[in-house]
């Protein structure tokens, strides 16, 4: 025991000797630094380590501070002067927490009274760059060095001795104790007092009496709580003491002058009564303090006091929460009561702090920073505190929408007084209380939905207060606030989903409507004036529609919500149609009265009708109506149609930049390609192609007669005109959509399908009406105003090469591989008739030469490798190989003599997706014979190879020789000479090593004297054209 | 609208209707409600043509082909099964159909024990059909136009299109036969015909039917038997077609037997209109008792060419 106490005695004596030392320091520094500012000359003090050199060229180079101004008159860095003349750092005291500006010239007269000096009389190099904001870490490190060192120094200092307390609590009886410890308190309370005097010690005077505050309140508390110090045994008497220990601490506060240690004062109370069972009274010496905290922040405008009290306060209150058990439940009424009461208390005066004429702002700056999140937490630990004592009463509604209503008042007040910030703070923190108000609804057992539309009214509400109050910001979250609560409506509608449930179901849809009737009428009251400020081109956007105005978002979602709802009645189709008929002709209406003339609620009626439809089809093709008869699904069908139909054709006539125009047009052409699937699909699945082929020629027909109709109305109005050309763009590309439709549905459904109608099968009567169609397609020529539209120009001419495609594919699927071969020798005279017969006004087709080239390749292709040695049992005498074979190689003569005679690659024109098949042309131009006769002569002498005896064959290849050597002749063209000759070197190889050997006496003297003849007249025709040969 | 133009569009929609009124009428239904098949057999038409000009181009020829054939029959003789009369009724129907044949390969059938019904054709003639078949089919025309098919597949070399490099690289390292049969029968077990090799060999049944005198919608039932062994069995799902996948279409090695039993069904019947009173054989009892048509020809199995059901069937 002895020993400790010994150690308690050493350890102060160090401590003691160590302040001394450190008063020493600090009052010769004090001195110095008087000194200089009575002589100021800093220079002459200044080290010449530390003081810039007048010879620096950096020093010099910043000019004037180089000269020496006066002391910090008009100098950036210098310190700004009070209203009493006093330097600004006396007012710092006045905030209480050092500004990062202000707080440069305490921190630097402590430590360095030469850069003081430096700073105050010769503004330097450095003092110029002070003038910039210093860093975020400098300012971190200032508001570290400057407060919370002490702060934290405080509690440490407190805590330690009350270690020492402990340490003597085994010494000294306990109320010694107390005595012992509330004598420290005095004392530091007397050196406080003294130093205060003193204007350079005010500060440390502060942190002194900030820990003999502690000390007394830990003697207090100690005196009643903790074991060891503990020397009084009733609660009261306990409490009381320490309620004094708080008060003297408030005291403190009251006196510390300085934010800092007033928070200091009043947190360290807050901490040592959440220490304590949490009994009422307890409770109420917290709320005390916690008042009074705000009180003292109120009268001095001290933010961060008022910050840290209503947070302190909010986290004992959160702390207690716990402490009770973690529930509501536990607290007793009083207890409840009592809580929010002084939560609304020191709330509401922490709130009120604000609404002062001195924070009065026209626009947000830099100092309303502060204050703003000062009152955001205030508001913050209100509402917390409220929920931690809610009693879940359903009365609360009430409370809560008169709560709103008066802060919505009081942020009115805040209007008035000039702080915008506040005005729309509290604006929007009205609105939110209402809406959670509007929420509690549910402990009155109202149906969600309903729930949801009033607070969706209360939001249209808000809307038009926050339009009529012009405030542009407020007026974009009133909007945004609709949208969000419109959307968490139909997702409420969603859930809610019960289709057992009719009368709930009706009453949703009819609360939907009537919103959507609401919302409508909202719109109406829309400004049209353009909004101005940072803010006014999103309020615009969120005004004027363009798909994100509450009115387009909510209403579609709405309109869709009705559908989910009522989508199992048979009648719902025709409803919605009437609806949206409606809500067109208001709108119109409505265009024609705005200012602007601009119809808006277009984008979510265009939405809400393509989900519509989309889910209408769902229901018909996968739904329960699936399993209805013909007359139900046309009768669920129809409605639509006509509506779409309508719209389609009533922006033309009457809103020619309406949105409707697209979607309509697209649904009617959708509509009539899925319920015409729909209802012949159980007749028979071939039938919708065809339709669709038909529909594609009345739209083609359409498009061209409304592209007419531009042509004549543009004469008179140029938008007319343009309208008119737009609707003929989608018509047409619609019409075009129907003939993708149906190949993509020829390829899936059409193509299995194997029975005749008739003598021919039924896909090639389909494919044979599709041609024809294509081409119909492809000869048609558009109006002057769409010829340069992009389907016009690059999609329209590949009718052309759709009509092809389908002719092959037709050929390949009735036709085997030997009869293929003689398709496609066929082909190219077809393609290259039509190209020679074509007249001029029809649609360029000199492509066709490519295209026959190509065909004639295959033919010659399957007529050297696969037809001519085709497997195939004959069927009749025309059937068989070498016949065809025979067949397909005159025509090949024939068309290689018309290719060569007439046919110039390089000439054909493309369209512009087929722009790189003229390089091709050109290129093919260059060797054209090349192309045209060796895969002739190829095929040949394979088709002989393979389709005659090989006894002869010296002799058939020969003969082929032959011609190659006449053609050479004829051509003049070496290169034909060339092949002959090593073609020939070649079969009188075959003649010595083959025929020699392998045949029969006969057939080789044939084949000698054959090969003999020929060879004897390419000798003659060889001298008698030897000219040609060069 | 010209003159011109405007008649041709009238045409167009009134054939267009005109069109649309017979299909109507003629409630002609799919097999499918969608399916790719058919398409990716068109596509593969122009590969198998490169392809087979490939094989032209090889020196690998028919004689190749026919030794290869040989040391398949050798090495799998002893496996051959079902009964002799069986043996000897097939094989008879086969060198039947195999009759005339470009390649000239003394065609050999085997048969394997299994209730599967299937057969395959090998290099060189090697036809092999499983008991299975035998008792799935009902007539002798539905053998023969299985058969056919398969002799089909040797003959339009599909068979050889298969094994093509494995027997010139053997051929050119002198490797036993007996072990490129073993290659040659793995390889032709894993990699089925393509759909568009089992569509030109059904044409090759198709055209051997036609020059025949068995039953022309012979092929069409066949199909339909193997279709009707193939279905599983399930209460719910009687009589409904599953929806085939296209990615599984495309992997396929078959086409779907419902399309080809269609195929050769409807060109049966607009043959039977084409040729009003040729009488044709069906062979019901022939297969009963595995006695060929060339055999015994039973009057009962004379009749003008039916598509749909027979005696017994």
């Amino acid at each position: 025991m002895e020993f400790f106490l010994f150690l308690l005695i050493a350890v102060l004596f160090v401590i003691v000797l160590i302040l001394h030392n450190r008063t020493r320091n600090l009052q010769r520094r004090l001195t110095g630094l008087e000194r200089q500012m009575g002589l100021g000359d800093a220079a002459s003090t200044v080290p010449s380590s530390i003081a810039p050199s007048r010879k620096d060229p950096s020093f010099d180079a910043t000019g004037v501070a180089s000269r020496g101004d006066s002391m910090g008159a008009s100098h950036p860095g210098a310190i700004p002067s009070g209203p009493s003349g006093q330097p600004a750092a006396t007012g710092v005291a006045e905030t209480g927490y050092v500004t990062p500006a202000a707080a440069v010239v305490p921190v630097q007269a402590a430590v360095s009274p030469a850069t003081t000096a430096t700073i105050g009389a010769q503004p330097s190099a450095s003092s110029a760059s002070s003038a910039l904001p210093p860093p975020i870490w400098k300012k971190i490190e200032r508001q570290l060095v400057e407060n919370w060192t002490g702060i934290v120094g405080a509690i440490i200092l407190t805590a330690g001795l009350g270690f020492l307390g402990l340490v003597a609590a085994l010494a000294l009886p306990a109320f010694f104790r107390f005595l012992m410890l509330a004598g420290v308190s005095l004392a530091l309370s007397a050196m406080s007092y003294v130093l205060e005097k003193r204007p350079n010690w005010q500060k440390f005077s502060s942190w002194i009496r900030g820990v003999a505050g502690a000390v007394a309140l830990f003697a207090c508390f100690g005196s009643a709580a903790v074991p060891g110090l503990k020397w009084i045994e009733d609660e009261r008497a306990g409490l009381a003491l320490i309620t004094l220990g708080v008060f003297v601490n408030l005291a403190f506060a009251r006196l510390a002058g300085r934010q800092a240690f007033a928070s200091l004062h009043v947190l360290l109370s807050l901490v040592t009564l959440s220490i304590l069972p949490q009994q009422l009274p307890v409770f109420v010496v917290a709320a005390v303090v916690a008042l009074a905290g705000v009180a003292l922040a109120y009268r001095s405008r001290w933010e961060h006091q008022a910050l840290l009290v209503t947070a302190s306060f909010a986290i004992y209150q959160i702390f207690r929460y716990q402490m009770a058990g973690g529930a509501a439940a536990s607290f007793t009424q009083a207890e409840r009561l009592l809580g929010i009461a002084s939560t609304a208390l020191v709330g509401l005066v922490a709130l009120l702090m604000h609404y002062r004429t001195v924070y009065a702002s026209s626009r947000f700056s830099r100092s309303d920073v502060m204050p703003f999140a000062s009152h955001l937490v205030h508001w913050f630990s209100s509402v917390l505190g409220f929920i931690l004592y809610s009693t879940g009463s359903k009365w609360n509604t009430i409370v809560l929408v008169v709560v709103a209503l008066l802060c919505f008042a009081l942020a009115r007040r805040g209007r008035n007084l000039g702080i915008q910030w506040l005005y729309r703070t509290d604006t929007i923190v009205a609105q939110s209380v209402a809406l959670f108000g509007g929420l509690t609804l549910t402990r009155w057992d109202v149906d969600p939905v309903l729930i949801a539309a009033i607070l969706f009214i209360e939001g249209m509400t808000f809307v038009v207060v926050m339009q009529l109050a012009e405030d542009t910001l407020l007026e974009i979250v009133a909007r945004v606030t609709l949208i969000v609560i419109g959307v968490g409506l139909f997702v409420t509608v969603l859930v809610q989903l019960d289709y057992d449930r009719t009368a709930e179901l009706y009453r949703h849809a009819l609360v939907l409507l009537v919103l959507v009737t609401a919302v409508v009428f909202l719109d109406r009251r829309r400004s049209s004036a353009e909004p101005k400020g940072p803010f006014g081109p999103m309020l615009w956007f969120l005004r004027a529609g363009y798909g994100v105005s509450p009115l387009e978002i909510v209403s579609g979602l709405f309109l869709i919500g009705v559908h989910t709802v009522l989508i199992r009645h048979v009648w719902l189709p025709t409803a919605l149609s009437l609806v949206w008929m409606v809500l067109i002709m208001v709108q119109k209406r409505a265009a024609a009265y705005a200012s602007d003339g601009r119809t808006s609620g277009l984008w979510g009626l265009a939405g809400a009708m393509i989900v519509s439809h989309i889910m209408l089809w769902v229901h018909v093709f996968y739904g329960e109506a699936a399993r209805l008869p013909l007359d139900s699904t046309a009768s669920l069908l129809l409605p639509f149609l006509l509506a779409s139909l309508l719209m389609a054709i009533f922006p033309i006539v009457q809103l020619p930049v309406s949105l409707l125009r697209l979607p309509a047009i697209a649904l009617v052409f959708l509509h009539l390609l899925l319920s015409s699937m729909r209802i012949s699909q159980p007749v028979t699945p071939l039938l919708a192609g065809t339709l669709w082929l038909l529909f594609s020629l009345a739209g083609l027909e359409l498009s061209l007669w409304i592209g007419r109709r531009g042509v004549e109305a543009s004469a008179e109005s140029q938008v007319q005109g343009q309208a008119w050309s737009a609707a003929s763009r989608l018509v047409v590309l619609a019409a075009a959509g129907y003939v993708v439709a149906f190949v993509i549905r020829h390829v899936v459904v059409e193509l299995q399908a194997e029975r005749y109608l008739g003598r021919l099968p039924v896909r090639t009567v389909i494919e044979s009406y599709a041609i024809v169609v294509f081409l119909y397609w492809f000869h048609t020529i558009p109006a002057a105003l769409a010829a340069r539209d992009f389907f016009w120009r690059n999609m329209q001419p590949l009718f052309l090469e759709a009509a092809l495609a389908f002719t092959v594919v037709a050929l390949e699927l009735e036709f085997t591989q030997k009869w293929m071969m003689l398709a496609f020798a066929l082909l190219p005279f077809v393609l290259l008739g039509w190209e020679r017969a074509r007249r001029n006004g029809v649609p360029d087709v000199s492509r066709l030469r490519l295209y026959a080239l190509l065909s004639f390749w295959t033919a010659v292709f399957h007529l050297g490798f696969t037809s001519s040695i085709s497997a195939m049992p004959a069927v009749h005498w025309l059937d068989r190989s070498w016949i065809l074979g025979l067949v397909v190689l005159a025509l090949i003569v024939g068309l290689v003599g018309w290719m060569h005679r007439s046919v110039r690659f390089n000439e054909c024109s493309f369209p512009p997706p087929l722009a790189w098949l003229a390089t091709g042309g050109a290129w093919l131009q260059i060797r054209r014979n090349h192309w045209i006769f060796d895969p002739a002569f190829a095929a040949a002498a394979l088709f002989l190879f393979w389709s005659f005896d090989h006894a002869i064959l010296t002799l058939l290849w020969v003969g082929l020789v032959f011609l190659a050597f006449v053609l050479s002749v004829l051509l003049r063209e070496g290169h034909f000479r060339i092949m002959a000759l090593i073609a020939l070197a070649a079969c009188l190889g075959r003649l010595i090593l083959y025929d020699l050997s392998q045949t029969s006496l006969l057939m080789r003297a044939v084949v000698f004297v054959g090969v003999g003849i020929l060879m004897l007249g390419m000798n003659s025709i060889y001298n008698r054209f030897k000219d040609r040969f060069v | 609208m010209s003159r011109l133009r405007l008649v041709f569009f009238v045409l167009l929609v009134l054939g267009g209707a005109g069109l649309s009124v017979l299909l109507y009428r003629a409630e002609i239904t799919t097999p499918f409600r969608a399916t790719l098949a058919p398409a990716f057999q068109l596509l593969g038409r122009p590969v198998k043509s490169v392809d087979r000009a490939l094989t032209r181009v090889l020196p690998i020829d028919d004689l190749d082909e026919a030794a290869y054939g040989d040391a398949i029959a050798s090495r799998y003789e002893e496996f051959n099964g079902g009964t002799r009369k069986q043996q000897k009724y097939v094989q008879q129907l086969l060198t039947t159909v195999a009759e005339g044949g470009r390649k000239g390969f003394r065609y050999r059938a085997f048969l394997y024990e299994t209730t599967v019904p299937n057969a395959f054709a090998l290099p060189g003639g090697i036809v092999v059909v499983t008991t299975g078949l035998l008792s799935t089919l009902h007539s002798e025309a539905e053998l023969v136009s299985v058969l056919a098919h398969e002799v089909g597949h040797v003959e339009l070399s599909h068979c050889i299109d298969g094994v093509r490099f494995e027997i010139l690289e053997r051929k050119m390292g002198s490797a036993p036969l007996g072990e490129l049969a073993d290659v040659a029968m793995t390889v032709m077990m894993r990699h089925a015909f393509s759909k568009t090799q089992e569509e030109e060999a059904d044409e090759y049944a198709w055209a051997w039917l036609q020059q025949s005198q068995y039953d022309i919608a012979g092929e069409g039932r066949a199909f339909h038997a193997l279709q009707e062994s193939d279905r599983p069995v399930s209460s719910a799902g009687e009589g409904r077609r599953e929806q085939p996948h296209p990615i599984l279409e495309y992997l396929q090695s078959h086409p779907h037997l419902e399309l080809r039993e269609e195929r050769y069904r409807e060109r049966a019947r607009n043959w039977s209109a084409a040729h009003p009173g040729e009488q044709r054989y069906s062979g019901y009892r022939n297969l009963l008792q595995l006695r060929a048509m060339s055999d015994e020809s039973f009057m009962e199995e004379w009749s003008g060419s039916s598509v749909s059901g027979g005696p017994g069937h």
